[in-house]
Order: C-alpha cells, then sequence, then structure tokens
C-alpha cells in the first residue's frame, strides 16, 4: 500500500516537473507581410526593373529575432536576397524592404525570421512581371577624389548621392547623407587601398570624429563582384541606365568594408536608402598620406 | 629425571627467548617548532614500515633483538636515518626531531618512475614545489606556481582572467599545452580534443605538491610528456577533523571565498576513512582587455569579468599502510567574459562546466606494489561569439569533451632492482558543434580516439654508486567515428560544403618510446647523471574532425595525422656545497620528428572577411632544441631561502617539407614561436614571527610572434618584447587565524597577446581566514 502511494506521489512529481511554467508558454515566432497601397501585394504584375516594397511585422514570442531572410524564387533557382542578422527583443519586427523586380515571369518571395531559440516562421507572396522596362535612370560624377586617413589636405567623407566629398569643416551638418570613407593599410602584409562606410568599426577607427555622429550610414559593398572582375570597365562606361547596378550586385557576399581597392577595381554597392550603385576606380595611391579617385554610377 | 630437568630448562629457556621481544617507538616532531609531524614515513629495515599517527607517534613491537635501520622522511624535512641495536625485551623509546628541509632533493617522490624515489636517486631532472613554497609563493592560479621553476614558460596574459593557460617547458612552443603531460594526481588531464588543460579547474588551496618532470616523459606516460610531466598532487586529510575558511578581496573589484573540510574516522592515521572537501567561489568585474587604440574604435567593448566556483570532494579507505581505495570527485563550472558585448546579456565569453570522477586502489603484498586507476573526465564547454559588423552575427560553439579510461602500474622489488610495468587504456572523444542564431547554420564535428599502452621499467642499483634506469613503452591508437558536417548553410558558411564529411574513416598508428638513463652518486652532496629519451604527441581530435575558421586562414581537418617525436639527450650534476648552497645544472639536446605545422594547401577560400588560404596540420618539420638550465638555492639563514635560477633555450626549424609544391612559405631556419631564449627567475622565502616574507622575480626574454618570424601586424614587431614581472606576498598565522597580502606584478608591466589584448597589470589581493 505503501509502494502504491509513493508511486502516485512520484507520478505527481514528474507530471508537475514535466509541464513547466516555461514550455507552456512557448508559441512559435510568426510572421506577416503588411497590405496597403504602399506595399506590393501576392499577385501584383511588375515590369522588369520596377521597385518592389515589402512591409515586414514580425514577433518571436518572447525571444528576440534574430534573423531576417528574404529569397527570391524562380524557375532559374533560389537566390537569398538578404540573409541578416538582426537583435529585436521587444516589440517586435516592423521593417520595408525594398528590391527590384528581376526577369523571371513568376517570383515568390518568401519571407523567413528566426528567433534565438532557433524557431522560425516564414510566409510568401507572388509577383509575376508586367509589361515593358522600368529600368530608371542613373546619376554619374566622373571623378571624384577622396585622401586617406594621412593625406594633408584632401576630403575624407563622400556623399554618394550627391557625389561630393567633404573635409573635417565642411562635413559638419551633413553627416547623414556620407556613405563612405577612405584608408591606406597593409592587410595580413598586403597593401590595401579601401572604402569603409561610416558604421564599420575600422572607418571610426581611421576617422575617430565619426564616433560622435549621431547617424553612421551602412552602405554595402559587393566584394565578390569585385574580386572576380565581373563587371568589365568597358561595361562601366557604356551603362546608361540602372540596369548593371540593380544585376551586378549579388547580395551573397557583401561587406560595410571593401579592401584592395586598386587601380581598375569596379565595385558594386547598395546605399542604406536602398539604391544600387557602381564604383570603378580610377587611380588608388599605395600610401596613407595618398589618395583614391573614382567614378560613380549610382540610381537616381 | 635429569633429562627431564634438562629438557624443561631448554622449553623455558626457548619459550622465555621467544617472548624476549623488544620494541622501538618514538614521537616525531619539527625540530624547530617542536609541534608533532603526523603522516612521517617510517621504515625499519627494508620490511617494516608505517607512518606516525596524529600525536607524531610510532611504535614496532614484538622485535628480536638485533640491530635495525631506522629511516624517518616527510615532506619538507630532511631524511632522518640512525642505525639502533636493540637487546631483549629492551624498549627504545626516540624522541625523532626532523630538520626542516629547504632543498627538495632529499624529498620522495613518485612522478619520474612510478615507485617512490628520493628526487636525488633519479637520473633526471625533477623540480617539486613543495607545500612550504606552495604557502609562500605568490600565487592566483595552479600555474603560477611553477613559475619559479626553470626552463617553464607559462603563458596566462589575463592573469586570472585568461580562460586558458599554456605551460610548456624546455624551447618548445609556448601556445600548445599538447607537448607536455599534465596530470592531478596521476590521472592525465590533457584533452584528446585539443591537448589543452584547464589550469583554472583546483583552487592552490588543495594542492599538496606539484612535481615536475622535465624531458620526454613517454616511456611511462605515452603521448603528451613529450616536454615533460607534471603532477599535482592534492591534499589527504591527517587529523580527525580539520578545516580552513578563508576569504579575499582584490584588484577590479574581485572577491573570493574558499572552504576546506577534512577529516579521519579512524584514530589510526593509516587505517579506515578518511574525507575531505574544498570548495571556492570567485567573482571579479574584470578589465577592458582591449588595447586603447582598440577601445576608441569599438563601440561593443565591456571589461572581461568572470565567475567561477568549483568543489573537490574525495573519499578513501585505508586497509592499512600501503593498501587502500580513494574515490575523487571534481566539478568546475566558470563564466568568463571576453570583453565585447553587442546585445546578449553576457556578451561574448566561454563557459567550461567540467566533472571528473577518479578511482583509485593501490596496494602491496610482499615485494609487489600496484596501482590500479580508473577516470571519467567530462567537459561541456560553451562559446558565445557575437559581433555588429555590417550586419548582427550571434552564435555558439557547444562541445563535449570527454577522456575516460584505465591505468594501471606494477612494481616488484627484488635484491638490487625494481621491475615496474603497466598496462594503459583511455578513450577520447569530441561532439561539438557551431550554432548560428543569426542564421539557419549547423556545423557538427565529432571522432574518437582510442590509445592502448604497454610499459615496462627496470630500476637497476649496481653497488651504492650506480643507477640505471632502462625503459620502454608500446602505444598503439585508432582514430574514428569521425565526421564533419554542415546543415542548412547560408553565405556563413556554405564555403564549408566542400569538406562536409560524414565519415572521416578510420586512422591508426603506434609509437615506441624508449629511455636509458643513469647516474653516479660520488657521495651525498654530489652527484652526476646522462639520459637519452624519446617522446611523442599524438594528434588532436580537433585536427583530425573539424574544419574550421583559424587565425591567418580556414583550417581542412586531416584524418590521417601522426604523431610527432621527440629523442632528447641530456646530462645534469647536482651538487651541495657548503650545507647551505645547493646548485643544480642541466643541458639538453633534442631533435623532433614529424613536427606538425598548419601549412598552405594551395588553395583558397572566400570567407565573409576576403580571400584567406586553405591550411591543414601536416607532420612536415623536423626541429631543433637546445639548452641548459642553472639553478641555486642558498640557505641564507635558518629562514632565509634564496633561489635563482637561469634557462636558456635555442629552438629552431631544421627542415620544412611542405606537402604543398606550390607552398611559398619555407620555415626552414626558423625558430619557434611563443619561446623565450632567455628566462630567469629570483625567489626569496623569509619566515619570520612578524611576518612572512615571499618574493618572485621573473624575467621573460623576447620571443618571436609566429613561426614565420615576420613582423605581427598587431604587435608591429617580430618578436614580444622582454618583461620582468615582480610579485611579493606577506602573511601571518595567528592562533588559528591567517592574513596575506600579495601584489602581483608590482612594477605594472603591461605586456600584450597577438591579438594586442593586454595583461591586467598590478594586481593586489588581501586574504583573511581561520584555521583548525
Amino acid at each position: 500500500m505503501k509502494v502504491y502511494k509513493l508511486f502516485i506521489f512520484l507520478a505527481i512529481i514528474v507530471t508537475a516537473f514535466s509541464c513547466s511554467e516555461e514550455e507552456l508558454s512557448e508559441t512559435d515566432p510568426f510572421i506577416l507581410l503588411k497590405s496597403g497601397d504602399e506595399f506590393n501585394q501576392s499577385g501584383d504584375y511588375v515590369p522588369i526593373g520596377g521597385q518592389l516594397k515589402f512591409g515586414i511585422s514580425a514577433v518571436g514570442d518572447g525571444a528576440a529575432i534574430t534573423n531576417l531572410t528574404v529569397q527570391r524564387i524562380t524557375d532559374e533557382g533560389i537566390i537569398t536576397e538578404l540573409d541578416k542578422g538582426i537583435f529585436i527583443e521587444k516589440g517586435g519586427l516592423d521593417t520595408l524592404v525594398t528590391f527590384v523586380k528581376g526577369a523571371a515571369n513568376i517570383e515568390k518571395w518568401r519571407f523567413s525570421i528566426m528567433n534565438d531559440h532557433r524557431d522560425t516562421a516564414s510566409t510568401s507572396t507572388v509577383i509575376f512581371r508586367g509589361e515593358g522596362s522600368a529600368y530608371g535612370p542613373i546619376d554619374f560624377f566622373p571623378s571624384v577624389t577622396i585622401g586617406y586617413q594621412n593625406s594633408p589636405s584632401l576630403p575624407n567623407y563622400v556623399d554618394l548621392n550627391a557625389g561630393i566629398a567633404y573635409d573635417n569643416t565642411s562635413v559638419s551638418g551633413k553627416e547623414a547623407t556620407i556613405d563612405f570613407v577612405s584608408y591606406y593599410y597593409q592587410n595580413s602584409g598586403k597593401s590595401s587601398p579601401t572604402l569603409s562606410c561610416p558604421s564599420y568599426e575600422n572607418a571610426r577607427f581611421y576617422f575617430p570624429a565619426i564616433s560622435d555622429w549621431t547617424t553612421q550610414n551602412s552602405t554595402l559593398y559587393d566584394y565578390y563582384t569585385c574580386d572576380n572582375d565581373v563587371v568589365s570597365e568597358t561595361q562601366f562606361d557604356e551603362s546608361q541606365n540602372d540596369s548593371l547596378m540593380v544585376n551586378a550586385y549579388t547580395p551573397n557576399s557583401v561587406s560595410g568594408t571593401c579592401k584592395f581597392c586598386y587601380t581598375g577595381k569596379i565595385i558594386p554597392f547598395k546605399t542604406i536608402q536602398g539604391k544600387y550603385g557602381i564604383i570603378k576606380v580610377i587611380r588608388a595611391d599605395e600610401f596613407d598620406t595618398g589618395s583614391i579617385e573614382i567614378a560613380i554610377k549610382i540610381q537616381k | 629425571m635429569r633429562k627431564i630437568i634438562l629438557i624443561l630448562f631448554i622449553v623455558v629457556s626457548y619459550t622465555s627467548s621467544l617472548f624476549a621481544q623488544s620494541e622501538i617507538k618514538g614521537t616525531i616532531k619539527d625540530s624547530k617548532t617542536k609541534e608533532v609531524i603526523a603522516f612521517a614515513n617510517i621504515t625499519l629495515g627494508n620490511k617494516l614500515g608505517m607512518v606516525s599517527n596524529e600525536k607524531g607517534y610510532f611504535e614496532f613491537k614484538n622485535l628480536k633483538a638485533g640491530n635495525y635501520n631506522l629511516v624517518v622522511s616527510f615532506l619538507g624535512f630532511e631524511r632522518y636515518s640512525k642505525k639502533i641495536e636493540v637487546k631483549n625485551n629492551e624498549i627504545v623509546d626516540l624522541e625523532i626531531l626532523l630538520k626542516q628541509s629547504y632543498f627538495t632533493a632529499d624529498d620522495v617522490v613518485i612522478t619520474a618512475t612510478k615507485t617512490e624515489n628520493y628526487i636525488q636517486n633519479v637520473p633526471t631532472r625533477i623540480n617539486l614545489i613543495s607545500p612550504r613554497q606552495i604557502k609562500s609563493i605568490p600565487a592566483q592560479s595552479t600555474d603560477d606556481l611553477l613559475n619559479t621553476i626553470p626552463g617553464v614558460n607559462i603563458s596566462r596574459t589575463f592573469g586570472i582572467f585568461s580562460h586558458k593557460s599554456t605551460v610548456s617547458m624546455r624551447g618548445l612552443n609556448g601556445a600548445e599545452q599538447g607537448r607536455v603531460l599534465v596530470m592531478i594526481d596521476g590521472i592525465p588531464t590533457n584533452k584528446s580534443d585539443g591537448g589543452s588543460v584547464n589550469w583554472n579547474l583546483l583552487n592552490t588551496d588543495q594542492i599538496e605538491r606539484i612535481e615536475v618532470v622535465k624531458g620526454p616523459g613517454s616511456s611511462l606516460y605515452g603521448g603528451n610528456a613529450m616536454g615533460g610531466a607534471i603532477n599535482i598532487i592534492t591534499k589527504n586529510p591527517k587529523k580527525s577533523l580539520e578545516g580552513r575558511a578563508s576569504i579575499d578581496y582584490g584588484t577590479y573589484n574581485t572577491r573570493r571565498g574558499q572552504l576546506y573540510l577534512g577529516g579521519r574516522l579512524s584514530e589510526k592515521v593509516d587505517t579506515g576513512f578518511y574525507w575531505n572537501m574544498n570548495t571556492f567561489y570567485r567573482q571579479s568585474d574584470g578589465y577592458v582587455t582591449a588595447s586603447e587604440a582598440d577601445q576608441a574604435a569599438n563601440p561593443f567593448l565591456v571589461e572581461s569579468d568572470l565567475q567561477e566556483w568549483g568543489t573537490a570532494a574525495k573519499l578513501g579507505y585505508d586497509f592499512n599502510k600501503n593498501n587502500g581505495l580513494e574515490l575523487s570527485l571534481l566539478y568546475y563550472d566558470d563564466d568568463r567574459g571576453k570583453g565585447e558585448k553587442v546585445y546578449q546579456p553576457e556578451g561574448n565569453n566561454s563557459e567550461h562546466d567540467t566533472y571528473h570522477i577518479r578511482a583509485r586502489y593501490f596496494g602491496e603484498k610482499n615485494k609487489l606494489k600496484w596501482n590500479v586507476s580508473l577516470f571519467y573526465l567530462n567537459e561541456d564547454y560553451k562559446k558565445t561569439s557575437e559581433w555588429y559588423k555590417d550586419d548582427y552575427t550571434f552564435y555558439k560553439v557547444l562541445s563535449n569533451r570527454i577522456d575516460m579510461g584505465a591505468l594501471s602500474s606494477f612494481s616488484y622489488s627484488l635484491k638490487n632492482q625494481t621491475l615496474t610495468a603497466g598496462i594503459d587504456y583511455k578513450q577520447g572523444l569530441v561532439d561539438a558543434k557551431d550554432e548560428y542564431y543569426t542564421s539557419t547554420d549547423l556545423v557538427y564535428n565529432k571522432g574518437k580516439m582510442n590509445l592502448l599502452g604497454l610499459f615496462l621499467q627496470d630500476e637497476i642499483n649496481i653497488g651504492e654508486k650506480l643507477k640505471v634506469i632502462a625503459g620502454l613503452r608500446f602505444d598503439y591508437a585508432k582514430f574514428f567515428d569521425g565526421s564533419f558536417a554542415i546543415e542548412d548553410p547560408t553565405s556563413e558558411t556554405t564555403f564549408m560544403l566542400a569538406y562536409h564529411n560524414d565519415d572521416l574513416g578510420e586512422d591508426k598508428w603506434n609509437a615506441l618510446s624508449p629511455k636509458l638513463s643513469a647516474q653516479y652518486t660520488i657521495n651525498r652532496n654530489h652527484r652526476v647523471y646522462a639520459s637519452y629519451s624519446k617522446g611523442f604527441r599524438p594528434p588532436v581530435l580537433d585536427d583530425m574532425c573539424r574544419s574550421g575558421r583559424i587565425r591567418g586562414g580556414f583550417k581542412v581537418s586531416d584524418p590521417g595525422l601522426q604523431p610527432e617525436y621527440l629523442n632528447n639527450f641530456e646530462i645534469g650534476t647536482d651538487s651541495r656545497l657548503f650545507d647551505r648552497l645547493r646548485t643544480s645544472v642541466s643541458a639538453y639536446y633534442s631533435l623532433g620528428d614529424d613536427f606538425m605545422y598548419y601549412v598552405n594547401t594551395g588553395d583558397s577560400i572566400e570567407l565573409s572577411y576576403g580571400m584567406r588560404p586553405i591550411i591543414k596540420a601536416s607532420n612536415i618539420s623536423e626541429v631543433q632544441i637546445y639548452g641548459c638550465e642553472i639553478e641555486l638555492n642558498y640557505l641564507l639563514l635558518d629562514n632565509i631561502v634564496l633561489n635563482a635560477n637561469y634557462a636558456y633555450a635555442h629552438s629552431q626549424i631544421k627542415d620544412y617539407n611542405s606537402p604543398n609544391p606550390n607552398d611559398p612559405i619555407d620555415l626552414t631556419n626558423n625558430y619557434l614561436s611563443e619561446v623565450p631564449e632567455h628566462m630567469a627567475t629570483f625567489s626569496a622565502n623569509w619566515r619570520n614571527k612578524i611576518v612572512n616574507f615571499g618574493l618572485t622575480a621573473k624575467y621573460t626574454g623576447q620571443r618571436w610572434v609566429n613561426d614565420l618570424n615576420l613582423v605581427d601586424e598587431i604587435i608591429l614587431d617580430d618578436q614580444y618584447p622582454a618583461y620582468t614581472t615582480v610579485n611579493v606576498k606577506l602573511s601571518k598565522e595567528f592562533y588559528k587565524m591567517f592574513a596575506s597580502f600579495s601584489v602581483h606584478n608590482i612594477l605594472d608591466k603591461k605586456f600584450y597577446d597577438s591579438k594586442g589584448n593586454v595583461c591586467p597589470g598590478r594586481f593586489i589581493t588581501i586574504e583573511f581566514g581561520v584555521k583548525f
């Protein structure tokens, strides 16, 4: 009889501990695409080169959201357009992402999030190719010269949209428009003229004033295309609309810094505002008091 | 009738002589303090032995009349020897006063031969850290205690905040722990996964003594004992109940509490149950390890803090002096910050959750002694890495490392020699994964290695002056169940897919480790010795089954790795001069074969920070190491001991044969990295009525930063600068209380590691405690 009671007691204990409060409160994270005229909706027709705007709303359900992935799925395969590490602990994710409609007749777009318990949620939408072409106009700045960190006189801070470089004085009040700086150093014994966005820590190391800026923009450079010379100088010179910019930028291998920017390099980039562009290095000195001269093509 | 009377007389005479038994008894005391000494070893001739009890008392009963040689020894005291003539029915009552020994040559060690021997009777270089030194050396961690030993190089850049420390010796790479075997109570603690040792596991309060045997010890211990062997021997209780409790406070708001309790359940000190338990907790706010330049550039830097606690417990039963069972348990848990925090509550950190279980059965019958151990060492390692560069990256490394096995040794004493033989079995395994939280990637690696070793050793005494030790060990190893796998790869790990392999196959190898050494004892104060020994280091599981990023490139696993070997020739001499000065000199010449180096395969791979070479551990180089060690111990006054030593090491790669003909790197004639060519230590220990004083000053010469012998872009030099550290400890015991004041790195020298991180500088600790 005593043994029987002991079994009942143990069963109650085991049951109580096997249904802990923590487990009962867990549900999966949740993601949805926003509706409304300002966003693309499933079934929309968008011409090639046209802008796609998706509003994403997600909650991690008690756990921080740590990843947002956006994939473009066509008959040709799957392209991961965005795979971004984030950390949103409270209030959930509320963001807008923009892309450009490709050549495929049907594009399925899949949006996924993961939380820091590695639980995932995803949703998707389908966009059809519309008639005509929507490749847009570009701005062209044939020559912008930027001084490295120890350059005695040349300006250092570049606004890609305006094609202007500012010095320490003139940058005042324009910090939020600065997309990159340039510096020179030896990387593992290898000479490296470098472009770097203000939010990148090395940029703050060579230009300490950036640390005090309220806005430190993040510009992403596609070093895969750059390192493998995927875009030629001729293609850069001949491009008249943003087609080359949109298609040359491969989001799988991007960084806020671009090393080894030697003379002749072609570097696709994407600004914090989502604009695509391409830089051609016309000349790059290989000493830290020198400068780098570039040509810029960027979506208007 | 006469016959009857005669027979009765003979019987009575015989029985009276039969019961005319004699006795030798006595009490053993410290000659200076007159305190009794428990647990002193007492031998009477070759057959009788015991230990003194809690009151320092011993007695040998039922002795026949005759001459006896009484020898008393106890760690930290000079050996006492006396010839005693005992007559029928005589009771010899002695008061034996042991003199404190400041020279450890009088002490008994076990690590060098697996049998008990006085240091001066073993033809190899042995250093002992005695209980008195442990009390006086200003040490924050176990490896700190080894700082005064000549030729020992300790790499612990961040002091107590280092999650990893490396102790190397005699010109071997200072970043590799795998070339020196480290044991706790005779159980190897180098992990099969990487060869490393967690030096934070033990609290210095738990340690009775440390035995350091230099030069290859593979003829007894097999793998890892290539450069030497370190055996940390933990305390056993000496009283029916004893205890010690203390708290200390130090720089960077460092707090620690320690508690030790132990006892023996039997009144006899060499029989019955005994137990002890030692626990400690330490916490510190830490400091910013990054250099000032990095601090300006990285907004996510925080202090590298620490939190750790450990408990060790021991339960044993002694059947008699030399027969017993012992079970030891150790648990250790730490959390050490790495000085960077983006979003995670603890930031970048590493955690070790470790437990050891050790069981030992030792015994003696007639001329046979045996020692059999079982062990199971488990470490759950967790590393959290997060950073914000372009976007947020957060992943954890979760690694389970297990080493388990059985060790045995049997010694048989003959007239002039002792034969020792044994079989060891060990299995090491790793089961690890990298779990990403800002992407879907999962990277797994696992593998196992079995090692089986057989050894035989003969210690031969030829006359009273010459001693020869010959030993041979055969090891057989097998690597199996290895795999490297990637699940749900994104751009973080796609480049590793080419190395995905669910079955890395098997690899087998064996190693033969001979040793031959001899010493000639000129007289009690002088001896010379010469030795040849061969040692090996097995490949580590991390190199055999894990592919991933390492500094300088992307490392590819190589399950076909073989061990590396070191042949060592050594001569040495010890002298005791003027009774107060003891000198030791050793010189060695070593040739290493098949040393493992990371070599460029000729391919490169796109990592998130650019193209990097693919590298692979390979058995490719021959190294030449030679050096010498000189040590002086001087008893200035009866209570002041001075020690000075100097070590020189020349370590060079003599041949480098890369398997890749296009590899532009050739390390031939380069110097081994992390090896100081010159090291010198001075220490002083002054015990007096007012306050005890301990000082350690160590000069560590320049070391090459990398094996390429090229300028490092962070250090901005090809060699680390030389530096000198001075540590001081003042301590006082009064009644049952004690207090100490320690200052480490009193000159506040700031030195950097190869990542540009800086040491904590001057570190002050104040301690108070009680004991009973």
